[in-house]
């Protein structure tokens, strides 16, 4: 009886955690890890041999590798971020900015507001552009109808700039049938977005 | 391609109270940055439909409103011009 973990295909280092999860299920058992890459294989590798787990065997089938260990009772280390190389392919390498209200900065309301259209006008104008732009809060009014900001936001949608919007925000404040730009998503997507990112900027 | 006013003033104030004036006589303009090719310092300007100049400049006289200049932006399909007026 042995416990399978199919990691293939998951972001580094996503294999290593699940190969924690399964450590901690498997009493007694042994367990077969699939990756997808080299990469992940030795990754799973150095956090087992860590976590003092021997190896059965290694092997690859069809682009795939599977580790297989013996049966185990140990409880895993905890998975060290900075252990674990993950290659930059799997970071996505923009930037995200993340915006939690529908003006800048804490003073005068009105100039606040001013602030915040002129740094989303401003956005097409640059030579770096984001990768994503995350709105919350009362950051989602700046995403619906009626709001001056939308041709630029479409705009910025329309060169491929990703625009997600909270979809419990804009329930909050009574606006998702207002929507007119970008994604409804939740907290998942967001803070996975934010996470893969190499920079966010919050405003 | 469109053409607009674009009003530059000495104070951010200014560019806020003219933004409220133009709203409340219907007016359609828009508070942007003032761009980079007319001044390197952070700054509101108010961009006004071309066509509307003589009004806008109007309203300002009437509500006491001091600006800065007056530029012409047109829209072309390459990029952006000015051109002063």
């Amino acid at each position: 009886m042995s416990i399978e973990i199919d990691a293939r295909g998951l972001p580094c280092p996503q294999p290593v955690i699940k190969t924690k999860e399964g450590l901690e299920k498997a009493k007694g058992k042994e367990l077969v890890i699939i990756v997808s890459t080299s990469e992940s294989r030795d990754n799973v590798l150095r956090f087992l041999s860590h976590s003092g787990i021997n190896i059965n065997k290694v092997e690859e089938n069809n682009g795939s590798f599977y580790i297989y260990t013996e049966k185990t009772n140990r409880i895993p280390i905890n998975v060290e971020k900075n252990e674990y190389i993950c290659s930059t392919s799997q970071i996505n390498f923009g930037t995200t900015i993340f915006i939690n209200k529908d003006r800048i900065g804490h003073g005068n309301d009105e100039l606040g507001y001013n602030l915040m259209k002129a740094f989303i006008t401003t956005i097409k104008d640059l030579s770096v552009q984001p990768k994503t732009l995350c709105f919350m809060n009362s950051g989602v009014k700046l995403t619906v109808n009626g709001a001056e900001t939308i041709p630029y936001l479409k705009n910025l949608e329309e060169k491929g700039i990703e625009i997600l919007v909270c979809g419990t925000c804009l329930s909050f404040y009574n606006i998702k049938d207002k929507l007119a730009v970008g994604k409804i998503s939740n907290m998942y997507d967001i803070s996975e977005t934010m996470l893969k990112s190499s920079k966010v900027i919050t405003i | 391609m469109n053409s607009y006013a674009i009003i530059t003033f000495h104070n951010s104030h200014f560019a806020l109270k003219a933004k409220r004036v133009f709203d409340n006589n219907r007016l359609k303009s828009e508070t942007i940055p003032v761009p980079r090719e007319l001044s390197s310092e952070c700054g509101f300007c108010c961009k006004v439909l071309w066509k509307d100049k003589d009004l806008v400049e109007n309203v300002l006289k009437k509500n006491n409103i001091a600006y800065e200049n007056i530029y012409r932006w047109e829209d072309k399909a390459k990029g952006k011009k000015f051109n002063f007026v």
